[in-house]
Parts: structure tokens; sequence; C-alpha cells
């Protein structure tokens, strides 16, 4: 690929070794900055910049193929950015950039997937990547929710979960994803989840990984069904001598959580809708705003910003509202708080500037660059960086009275989503159609570690009583007679981990038994679950484990009451419901937001299978529903409407999609077969796609009704489902999942 | 990745039809000129292949008088006294050739309810979106101020400080959003909104709904409410929060409107103030209230179950019917209808001795009333078309289609729509616009031409004007293409293509997004003088990007655009087929060539009009989900990047436009110019009224005043009062009388 490397300024070597000496280590491994507030201690930066270059311009360089909503992250001198991959062609897919962050030199990219996402290409790259200063590796959630952990150094993938094949996360037909933040051990992301069990509900619920090996460690969650999906990041502060997790969700709350856990501390109800901006915490306040309808009395006023007081810990943790000021309609950028003044620009891009005590303001509505805005602020050196989402830019002084514009331009046909970030006394500006560095001779930045700005706990030997058991992995997938290890730590009330108990004992719900402390699945189970309870004194901590045997597959429904308990995604949005006689899997037109959806049967290892099915479809409203299998992350849909058979991946990038006319009635059962199959290994792996619908009772046609080729494969996945019941009922039954012939 | 808000939501542009693509209409039996001579292998077949011949006309007017005898409905002749303007009602158009042209010979007889010529010098009322089938926002309404304060809201309170408030009449709560843009008429303001103001008991406002608020025009107050709950099916066919998005169109005693659920309602303009439940459809059956069963109510629940089976209600119900203002008074009977899931209480409520039908469906057991002349509050439905159920429509995040009539004709656009995947068309052979019977409710033809070529959503609103001496209708297809059909009840239930105009040039790209140079159509045609004015624009969620401003001579026919996609092959060039994401694909050989048929009088895109070298922002004719207003030859639009424009109406003769000025607002414009008394008022996202004086030469605003809130809406003006419809709030602004 190329790279420009435009319009250098007059920058000699020595300046930029100097420049880079200074401030060698002064990264920014999240997009918010490594303390959590859009704000750096600099000196030196920019009041101007012009992004045509050219001298005194202060562009460094600019990358005009790198582009599109991802707010970047430098760590380690490198800048790690998320984006299209093979755009516009049948490989289409995304990818992790590596640039060197001083030069804009690509080092790596790490390609991948998207499969069954309704995520538009354009807006792949929507949340950030977050770098672990410990092991350098970087954390990327995919935007149909392949969760990743990259080495930073090498490009080389260290582990991987497709998080909506395993937990039901959803990717949204917006582009809304999540952002990924490092704790210690652990790598914490979030989503609108549904999930199996317990968790067949929607509800914005979080995942504790190891960041290492990608075990779960602990699976939270907030409100069941939420308003939205939503990408408020979180935020790691300690309040109170306690470790906190602190973002907006779904629900349209702020929520705060203890990290090492996930234990839920306390929530505070903001939004008639989700929340999107990151609220900016800073001691023990927090700052969040919204510009969707309120809550309680407020109802039919858009829009607020607050000021929160948390305090206390463990079961006692509390917020308090400690003002509120409505019809501020800011629900996008983040503001900075300087000087005990919280500056926030709105989503028309008008500046508003708030005592951090009182939210009186001192500034109100003011416009000064733009008319609308999306990324967050930038607060450094006694400036704050605005890039709006026309492609309009300012660059502000606060003052006494409020602020100063120091400069402001345009950069025409363009815009800004991403957010301005600043590592190495460099600035960096992602529009959706480049990327600018920007920087002086004179830069430089003070470098913060991360694991320093989380702040200082009240002293483990303060709170040494269990109040909290935590038992690894929290989740697992196993096979029937797969033995499980299990680990067991203990925790205090703050969230605390205490050294590990020397009792622990476990208690089993459903098929499998503990031995000291490994489980073993009963080896005539079969999609079905097990809980373990730990026990350590009175506190205990579960594991929920799903086993699901090899394949061949079949379920005919007819003992079950319900999907089958180890399907994610399944429970909730379908029923068992006699049809011609014989039970079937009914997915059901009355489900809120699930009616269009997928589920997932078992382990994503899989490949090299046939799923096949008897389907049905009733015509309501004049209309028939569409109804899918999935293998290997492909989707076989048999479309009502629209009357076609439809072999795709993508819903939203139809890259390797192949259809063909295909009548079909409602009321009749039909049988559906789709076979995947890897053709050739490594880099010339293709994976051929082949699908044949014909009516139940007559026999099997030999040709297949519908092929596709992908020469960018997904190599493995579960099997699944893909519905659309928005308007008609649809029905399966005897579905079967087969290896394929050798 | 939608969130099309604003006052008349309008359809975006896709590309050509199904069928017809490609191909160059030339001849229909009406006075158009014979298309030039062309030295390309064209396709001359008509659209749909049907003739209009003048001596089909006739019988159809009579049919029209007919249906209006005979429909039970139909209030023509009585509302005629209520009108406060005294204009003339029940016209008699004869259109004769408007056209110069020897060839137009065609008659159309029609019954209009009011004449639009009358409607826009009278002043008076301003009946539905545009004020009348002309679409043009320039009433001759007058003594209106150019000064005004609307005082100050307490944001926490909502309390009204008016000491410094000034010329304002009156002002009423609307939702939290509001999009459907205000309409007056005979004495009453309607206005669409969400349910954020909670204006019914039973449906408090944290409760999502779809709602047409009715106002008195005198001093605001409330009069009914109609409530759409919402679809289950969620956001993709309607958006949580933004309400009724379109507005209605009045007359007499009757209004008509599409609901967020996918459906053209007609209402008694009256409500239930007149003590009659007018029909066909009476006995309008509404949930009251309903106690759910959760992990947290299972007991209380479980309670009403038992006591409703022992023929009583608890405590707990009572409370709910109470709250839902329904309260009962002494004891009420219970019936069992059916054990276990059906039951009636017969007794007072709320004051009125009535019946409520009480059901057991899945969690919850849910109260229901039978409207009357007793419930003030509500509104009176007369009949229901639901498109979604009738036509098997699958509207993009929201139906917002302002309803347009012709004589008994009533025009519907159907915002036939992708799914969630954008771009997958779930009901590719719905109709995008269909014709129906204003009183009966009856279809007469219905228009897929847009079909898979729907680019997003549909969101335009239709305009009806006799232009050449035919009656034509015009829609704003999902595939960027404009379409005129000939307005009338068709034949064999289609409608009479009479041209269609692709509003983007063949080279634009359709990017998903927003990113794109292909463009959508939001706003709605306008007619002045003989001529069409479009806009393109896009979801404004879409962001801001270039756009095009378009006027049109509608007396030709057949393929009008501006340029013709071909495909050269062996020297020759042939027609192509339009293609949804881009009509001409370079690369493969294609090309746009000049179209001889072109009906372009001028076309206003971005152009070095300074002779600077580069095109300046202000130099930018941007997307827009903007209407425009022409009075006097000047022409009025903002676009969505917050620059209002100023150009003369009929341009330079030789299809270039001319700019008169720019002004950037500095903020985003949604809505649309109200020209009125000598001045322009344009509302925009800040809250801010941009007022001008109306001339060539006066490119800065007289004064901005502040609303309060966003000014998603459009102005009007009527009865010497302008309306003004915030996010949140209506204004009635007006000098002190």
């Amino acid at each position: 690929m190329r790279y420009l490397l435009t319009h250098s300024l007059c920058l000699s070597a020595l300046c930029v070794a100097g420049l880079s000496s200074l401030t060698q280590a002064a990264d920014w491994p999240y997009w918010r900055g490594p303390s959590f507030d859009g704000t750096a201690e600099a000196s030196g930066l920019p009041e101007s910049w012009d992004p045509e270059g050219g001298e005194g311009s202060n562009l460094l360089w600019k990358r005009e193929d790198i582009g599109g909503p991802c707010t970047p992250i430098v760590m380690n001198g490198r800048l790690y950015t998320i984006q299209r991959a093979e755009a516009g062609t049948p490989r289409e897919g995304e990818r992790l950039v590596c640039l060197d962050a001083k030069t804009g030199e690509t080092l790596w990219q790490h390609r991948y997937n998207v499969w069954l996402s309704d995520v538009p290409a354009e807006r792949v790259g929507w949340s950030s990547p977050v770098g672990d200063p410990e092991t350098g590796n970087v954390y990327v959630l995919g935007s149909c929710d392949i969760f990743m952990c990259i080495n930073g150094e090498s490009g080389e993938l260290v582990w991987q979960i497709p998080l909506h094949e395993q937990f039901g996360m959803l990717s949204t037909y917006g582009g809304r994803t999540n952002f990924p933040v490092v704790h210690e051990d652990l790598v914490i992301i979030s989503g609108i989840i549904i999930n199996w069990g317990n968790a067949a509900k929607p509800n914005h619920r979080l995942l504790g990984l190891n960041k290492r090996t990608g075990q779960v460690v602990w699976f939270s969650g907030t409100k069941d069904l939420p308003f939205d999906t939503t990408y408020s990041a979180p935020s790691i502060v300690t309040i109170d001598g306690q470790r906190q997790l602190i973002m907006g969700t779904g629900d349209g709350a702020i929520w705060g959580f203890q990290p090492r856990t996930g234990k839920q501390l306390w929530r505070y109800p903001l939004s008639r809708r989700g929340i999107f901006a990151s609220p900016l915490v800073v001691g023990n306040r927090v700052f969040a705003s919204q510009s969707e309808e309120n809550i309680g009395d407020f109802n039919n006023v858009m829009g607020t910003v607050v000021g929160l007081k948390v305090s206390g810990s463990g079961d006692d943790t509390k917020v308090e509202e400690l003002w509120k000021q409505l019809e501020v309609v800011a629900g996008y950028s983040e503001p900075v708080l300087i000087d005990n003044r919280l500056y926030l620009v709105d989503d028309r891009c008008k500046m508003w500037v708030f005592d951090a005590d009182s939210g009186e303001p001192l500034v109100e509505q003011k416009a000064f660059v733009g008319s609308r805005q999306r990324a967050a602020l930038l607060h450094a050196d006694h400036k704050i960086y605005v890039l709006t989402e026309n492609g309009r830019w300012a660059i502000v002084e606060p003052t006494e009275d409020g602020f100063e514009v120091l400069s402001k331009g345009r950069v025409r046909d363009t815009g800004f989503a991403g957010s301005p970030i600043l590592a190495a006394g460099r600035l960096y500006f992602p529009s959706t159609t480049a990327l600018y560095c920007v920087g002086s001779a004179e830069a430089k930045q003070v470098a913060v570690s991360m694991a320093d700005a989380f702040g200082d706990e009240t002293p483990v030997s303060q709170n040494t009583a269990v109040a909290q058991v935590q038992t690894i992995p929290a989740e697992a997938l196993l096979h029937p007679g797969e033995k499980l290890n299990l680990t067991t730590h203990v925790f205090n009330a703050l969230g605390q981990r205490l050294d590990d108990p020397g009792q622990v004992s476990y208690e089993v719900d459903g098929p499998g038994s503990v031995d000291g402390s490994t489980f073993t699945a009963s080896t005539d189970a079969a999609h079905t679950a097990a809980t373990i309870t730990a026990k350590v004194g009175g506190a205990t901590g579960t594991v929920r484990v799903r086993i699901v045997p090899a394949l061949p597959w079949k379920f005919t429904f007819d003992d079950l009451d319900d999907p089958p308990v180890s399907w994610v995604g399944a429970r909730y949005r379908h029923v068992i419901r006699e049809i011609d006689g014989s039970p079937a899997l009914t997915k059901i037109t009355t489900i809120p937001k699930g009616a269009r959806s997928r589920a997932w049967m078992g382990h994503s290892d899989l490949s090299n299978y046939t799923i096949s099915a008897d389907v049905r479809g009733a015509r309501m409203s004049d209309q028939l529903p569409d109804i899918g299998l999935t293998a290997h992350g492909y989707v076989l849909d048999l479309m009502g409407e629209s009357q076609q058979l439809q072999i795709r991946t993508w819903s939203a990038q139809l890259r390797m999609a192949s259809t063909v006319s295909f009548p079909w009635k409602e009321d009749t059962w039909y049988r559906m077969k789709f076979r995947a199959e890897i053709e050739g290994t490594g880099k010339d792996a293709v994976a051929v796609l082949s699908g044949k619908v014909w009516p139940r009772d007559e026999d099997e046609p030999k040709k297949w009704t519908v092929t596709a080729r992908d020469e960018s494969p997904n190599l493995n996945a579960s099997p699944g489902l893909y519905g659309n019941a928005k308007v008609a009922e649809l029905y399966l039954d005897n579905v079967e999942v087969t290896a394929n012939d050798p | 990745m939608i969130l099309m808000r604003k006052q008349h939501l309008s359809a975006w542009s896709a590309m050509g039809t199904g069928t017809l693509l490609g191909i160059l209409f030339t001849t229909l039996s009406s006075g158009c000129r014979p298309p030039a001579t062309v030295n390309i292998d064209i396709d001359t077949t008509p659209v749909n292949n049907v003739t209009a011949e003048a001596s089909d006309l006739p019988a159809e007017s009579s049919d029209l008088d007919a249906s209006e005898a005979a429909a039970p409905s139909n209030v023509t002749g009585s509302a005629a006294a209520a009108l406060e303007t005294p204009v003339e009602v029940v016209s008699e158009v004869t259109v004769a050739a408007e056209s110069a042209l020897p060839a137009a010979s065609t008659l159309v007889s029609v019954n209009e309810f009011a004449k639009p010529d009358q409607v826009l010098s009278a002043g008076g009322d301003w009946p539905q979106w545009g004020g009348t089938r002309l679409k043009n926002n320039a009433p001759n309404v007058k003594n209106l101020p150019i000064e005004w304060n609307i005082g100050k809201f307490d944001r926490r309170t909502g309390e009204w400080d008016n000491s410094k408030a000034r010329n304002i009449r009156w002002w009423a709560s609307l939702g939290s959003q509001t999009y459907g843009n205000p309409v007056i008429a005979d004495g009453r303001v309607f206005v669409g909104t969400n349910n954020g103001a909670g204006h019914l008991k039973r449906y408090p406002s944290k409760v999502d709904l779809g709602c047409l608020l009715a106002f008195d025009e005198k001093n605001g107050e409330f009069l009914w409410q109609h409530s759409s709950e919402k679809l289950i099916t969620g956001r993709v066919h309607d958006w949580p929060l933004q309400g009724i998005c379109c507005a209605p169109l009045v007359e007499g005693e009757r209004l008509w409107f599409v609901t967020s659920r996918g459906e053209v309602r007609c209402l008694d303009t009256n409500g239930f103030h007149d003590d009659e439940d007018d029909g066909p459809l009476k006995n309008d059956v509404v949930p009251v209230g309903n106690i759910m069963k959760t992990e947290e109510t299972a007991e209380i629940h479980a309670e009403l179950l038992s006591a409703l089976g022992d023929g009583k209600l608890t405590d707990a119900a009572r409370e709910m019917l109470s709250n839902a203002g329904e309260a009962l008074d002494g004891d009420a009977k219970i019936t069992t209808v059916a054990e276990g899931k059906a039951w009636t209480a017969t007794g007072t409520f709320g004051g009125v001795d009535r019946e409520l039908t009480i059901k057991q469906i899945g969690p919850r057991i849910t109260f229901f009333k039978t409207l009357g002349a007793a419930d003030k509050r509500e509104a009176d439905v007369i009949w229901v078309f639901n498109m979604m159920e009738e036509l098997g429509t699958s509207q993009h995040n929201m139906c917002s289609c302002s309803v347009t009539s012709y004589g008994d004709l009533l025009f519907v656009n159907t915002s036939n729509g992708l799914d969630e995947s954008h771009i997958n068309l779930p009901a590719p052979a719905a109709p995008s616009f269909f014709c129906m019977d204003k009183n009966s409710g009856e279809v007469y033809w219905t228009d897929n031409s847009p079909g898979t070529n729907i680019l997003h959503g549909q969101w335009s609103s239709p305009a009806v004007a006799e232009l050449g001496g035919v009656p034509q209708v015009l829609f704003a297809g999902g595939d960027g293409i404009l379409y005129s059909f000939k307005a009338d009840k068709g034949s064999s239930g289609k409608g009479e293509m009479l041209w269609k105009f692709d509003c983007n040039p063949k080279t634009s790209k359709w990017v998903l997004g927003g990113e794109g140079t292909r463009n959508n159509i939001i706003a709605t045609p306008v007619i002045y003088d003989g001529l069409v004015y479009i806009a393109v624009g896009q979801d404004p969620e879409h962001g801001e990007g270039g756009g095009h401003l378009w006027c049109i001579d509608p007396t030709k026919r057949g393929d009008t655009s501006a340029e013709l996609a071909m495909k050269v092959q062996e020297g020759k060039r042939t027609p192509i087929p339009h293609k949804r994401i881009q009509a001409v694909e370079e690369k493969n050989g294609e090309v746009a060539v000049d179209n001889p048929n072109s009906a372009v009088v001028w076309h206003y895109q971005p152009a070095d009009r300074n002779g600077d070298g580069k095109i300046d922002f202000e130099e930018e004719m941007h997307r827009s989900c903007g209407t425009v207003a022409i009075k006097d030859n000047l022409l009025y639009i903002a676009d969505f990047s917050g620059l209002v424009h100023c150009l003369d109406a009929k341009g330079s003769g030789d299809g270039k436009p001319i700019v008169h000025f720019t002004y950037d607002m500095l903020a985003q414009s949604w809505g649309s110019p109200l020209i009125a008394d000598g001045h322009v008022f344009i509302g925009d996202e800040d809250g801010d009224v941009a007022i001008f004086e109306i001339g060539a030469k006066n490119s800065e605003p007289i004064d901005e005043i502040q609303m309060g809130s966003s000014v998603y809406s459009t102005p009007v003006a009527a009865n010497d009062t302008i309306f003004i419809s915030t996010k949140d709030k209506l204004f009635a602004i007006g000098l002190e009388k």
C-alpha cells in the first residue's frame, strides 16, 4: 500500500531528534488519553495549522489513504487505527493498521473479516483500539464483534473471540461499536448482549477477559431491555479509595462498576435513550451529557449535562447529583475540565462553559466554528483543539471570560468524526478522508503512566474480609466429558483481590461434577448447560458452562419447551409451538427489536459442515418472512418478500454474495440445506458455499440451487440461524448439522 | 443511520425504474413540443403505453361528482360556511391550455375544495403542508410582526416568564421532538409531534407515541389528540420519539394524514366536540391502561386476575384507571366474557357511564374503552387505510408524507424503503406512490417506479398542479427521480406517467452512510408560474455534502433528465437502464450525454461564480431537506450546511442560475423559508429564525430571533399570524390587535 509523506515541514533532523528524546514516553494508549480526560500536560503546541502543508503549516505529515471515524491511539511510537480493508472489492474486510507515529509510514497491518453483521462498510472503525503498555498488546473490537488481542510490535494475532457467536453481542446497523479498556490483567469490553440462560434478554453487558488469554474472568451487565446500542467509552478511576470503571450504557444510565469483579456499584439514569458520549471523570466528580429526551419530570425536554459526585465504597457506594442543566443538547462530544470549568461543545458545535461546582453557565451556546460536532475535545498547552463534523476546526484558548479562538479553518470535502489526540508532542487529527499529523519543533509533552493515572486505592490491609468470590472462567463452552480447571479468587468489598482462599467448595447444578477444582461435563450431556457455584465462607461465585457435543447434531424440538439452553440468542426470540402436529421452533413477530435476529448453536472452531432444516413461513399482513441458516459465518437466506435465495456473509456489504430468484409459498414446508467447505490452505484457501431448497415432501434435488465462493474466507464459525420475522412468523424443524463427507 | 428529523421529511433519491429505465419517453397527447431530432438509439415507447384522450376526461369528471355525492363522509358543502376566510370553497376549475401550444386542448374539470391561487391570495387559512397543492410557502398574509420575543422559559419548571415577551399571542406545549409542520384551518391549528406533552391521561408523557394535536387558533387551547402507538418492529419502521412527521391536509371538517404506523387516516377536524362519532369508522376501541406482570408486579397481576373471576376490581386496577382519567365512581359490574381471558366492566368511569373491556393478553391485563362523544380530548377517526397491510409497504424509519389532494383524489408517498442492512429492500414490489379517493379511501392506482433503485427511504411529499393544460401530480422517488403522473384516477390501477427527471448527475455515486455524491430528495417539489423547483438532499444523519437545485419545465414528456446514461459499443451509443449506485460508470464504457429532451430551465450547483479559481463554501449549493419558496421571481432556499440562497426563479435563460446572494446562518437548517408580508423567515437548528427583507440585494438578515429550542420546521403564516413550531412548543406570533 502507498503512503504519503507530503509537504514535510522544514523539520531538521536535529529538531526531530530533540523532539523525540524529550517526549519519548508520552503515549496516548487510550483514545481519551492515559488519564481518560482528554487532557495532556504539554508545551509548545501549534496555535494553528494548514492541512495543505507547506512552510509554517505545522503539518508534519498526512496520509490520504487513512480515514474514517476511528480515533487512533499511540503507544511506543506506533500509531494504531482501525480501517476498511480492500474497500469496495469482493474481499473487503477490516484491518488494524500500525503506522510509525513519527513519519506516518505503515509498519504492518492485521486484517480480518466482517461476518454476520449489518454494520455498513463505511462505518468501519467506529471505536478505537486500546494499547496495553504492560504487554505491548493492542485490543480491537471488530465491527462484527470479533474481539482480538494483537501483538503491538509484530501485528501477530495473540487471541481472538467472536463475541457475536459466543456471547450474542449485537453488532449494529448504524456502526456503533464499543471501546475496550485495559485494567491490570483484564481487558474489559461491553455491548448489547443477547445471551443464553438467565442472560437471554438483551442487556448492555460487560465482559472482563484475561488480557493474555481471552479467558472470561467476569460477566456483568446493566438493566434488561436497553433502549439503544451505544458506544460511550469507559474510564477507570479511583474514588474514595475504590477502583471504579465508569461509563454510559444502552439503558440510558451512567454506571459505576468494580473493574476487577464487574460488581455493579451505582447507577444514575440520565436519558430515555442510550448514552453515547463518554462521561468525564475528574476526582470524585462525573460529568455526563446527552442530547435525547430526559427522564422523569423532564421527559419532554431534550438534552442535559450533569455534575455528579460519587462517594463511598462497596455496597455503600453512592452517586448524587450536584447539578443538572437542561436543554444542553450535547450527546456526542466529550468535554474537558480546565481550572474547575467544564468546556463542552454541543451537537451543533456551540460552546458551553460551566462552573464545575455549581453548574452555572459562564458561556452559553456560543457559535465559534461549525454547526455539527461529534469528536471529543483535546486540552493541552492551555489550548483546546476542536475538530468538527463538517470539516471545520478551531484552536481555542480558555480565558477568564470563557474562551477565545486562536485560529480556525475548514478542510473541504471531509469531516472529523474521530477525535484529536496528542502523543510525544504530536497532534493527530483523523478526518474521514485523511489522517493529519501536526506539530512543532518546540513541542514537549509529559508522559503519564496509565497505571498511575488510575489513582491510589485504600490499602488492601484495611479491608481483609472476603466479600466477593470469583471463579474463572466465568463462562465456558465444553464438549461432553471435557474437563475444566477452576480457579477461585476472593475479593474484599472494595473489589481488591485478597490472598487466595484455602477452602473452596463447589456445587454443580446440571450435568457435570467437580472433583477438587476440576469440573467434568457429563459424557451424555448435549446442548445443555450447568452452573457451578463456588463457596468461600458465606460468599459465592458462579461459573456458567454450556455443553455442546461434536457433530453431528439433530434438533427436533419434540421434548422442549424452549430452544436448547446452550443456543446463544435463541431464547426470548423464539418459542416452541406445535405446527402441523409437530413441535417446531417458531420465531415470533412480537419481540421488540428482536424479530430480526441471529442465533448461534455452539463451538466457533467448527469447519467444513452442512446445516439443514425444515422451514416454513407464514404470510402475515400479506408478507413473508426471511428464513436463514448460517454456517462458517455465511448465511443461506430464503428471502420471502423478494422471493430470492441468497448466500452472503455481510448484510451491508454483499461482497461475495450470490443471489438467485427462488419463488416459494407460505404455509409450505421446505427443506433447506447449506454446505460450507474450505478448499485449499493458507493464502489459497477459498470457502465454497452451496445451498439448496426444495419442498420437503419431494426428493432432494441433486443440484445446488445457489453457490458462492469467498476468496477471503471465514475458516470456521459456529452453525446458527438467521431470521426476519418482523412481519410474519417463521418455523423450523428437524435442524441438522453434519460434518461434510471427506 | 438515520434520523430524519424534519418538518416534512421527504424522500431520498435513488435511481430509475425497473422496467422503464433508460427509455426516452417522447410523445403523449397533450401539447408538448415534438422531441428534437437525436442521433442516438432511442426507444420512443410512451410511458405505460397509455394515451390520454380528451374524450376520457368529461366522463372522469362526472365520476368525481358522483363519488362526492355518494360518499357519506363528504362534507365539502357544509364546510364552506365554516371557513373564516371567504375563499370560494367549491371551485369549478376549468383549465384550458395554459401552455401556449395549440395542441394543449385537454380540458380538466374538477371540484376542488379551495383553489390554490385563492388560498395564496386570500392570506387566510393555510390548510396543508406548503399551504396548497402547489407547495409554495408564500401566502399573501399581512400585518405580520418582524420583531418578537418569546419571553423566558424556566428549563426546570417550564414556567413562562412573559415580562419581556412581545408579540406572542399564545404558545402551546408540544412533544419533545416536533417535525410535523403546523397547519391552520377552520379556527384550529394542527401539528404532528410526539407524546412528550402528555395531553391524555391514558397516555402519560413517558409513553412514546406519534401524536397529531389540535389547538384552538384563537388562544392555543388544546382541543384533541390522535395517538399512534409505536410499531413493535421498532426503529426500522417507526423511529423512537420522532412522533408524527408529516403535516395534515384539511378541507372543511375532514383532515387526512399519514401516521407513524404506516397508515393514512381521515379524521373529523371537530373531534368529538361536535358531540358525534362520525364514521364509517365508529366506536373506536382504545386502550386505557394495563396491569403488567413483571417480577415486581406478579402479585398485583394475579390478584386482579382472581378478582375479575370473582366479579370485582382490585384497588390497584382502580388506581390505574384513576390515573388514566377513568376513575370509577362506586362499583363496576364485571361480566365474564371468556373465563380467565376477557371481561367487561360496566359503571361510571371518569364521570361517564360506559362499558370497559378487559383482556388478559400475554403478560398484561389491558382495559379498553370505546371512544364516543364524551371523549372530547380524543380524535374522531373517519377511516383508516393501513399501507403496511394493504400495500405491503415497509417504510424506512418513518412514514412522513404530507398528503395533498386534487378534487376527490388524495396522493400519498408510502415511504417504502430499505431495511436495517441499508442494502436489502424488504418490499420490492410495494408501491412508492399511490392515488386514493379522499372520501372512501378506495385506492385508484399505485406505482412503484423507483422499485429496486430506492437508495434509502422515501420521505418526500407530492405536489399537484395543472401544467401545460394537464393536471400533474409530482412525486419525488427514493431513487432521486422526480416523477410526474397525470392527476387522475388512472386506468386499470395504474397511473399515467407523463415525465421523469433524474435530479442527480448520472456519474454521481451513492455511498452508504452519506459520503457519496448521489442524493435523495427530502424536499417537496414546488410549482411557481408553470415551472417546477426541487432540491436534493439526504438524511440529516448523513451529514453535509454537495447538492443541486433544479428548475424544470413540466410540459415535456418522457425522460426529461438533463443527461441520459449511454453505453458506447462499436461506436454506437445505446441507452442503458438506470442503476442504483451509479447510473454511469465511465470505467465500463458508459457515458452521460446531454439529453436533447432535457427539461432543465436552470440548474444550480457549485460553481466558481466569483472567479477566484476555486469553489468557495459560499458558492456551493449543498444538500438540502428544504423546499423552495418563491415570490415575485425571488426564490429562497436554505441548505443543510446552513446557507440561505436567494436566486432568480427564472434563471438566465441559458440553463444557468442567477444567484443574488448566499448567507451563512452558521447552523444547520432542516426547514424551508416562509415568504410573507415583504419578509423571508427561516429557522435553524440553533433555534434562531432569520428574517430578511425580501429583495435581491437584502443579503443580510434584519434580525435573528431566538425561539428557545431548535426550529426544525418551517414557519407558516395565516390570518395575520406567524405560526412556528420549535422542537417542543408551538408559538402564535402576531401584532397586538
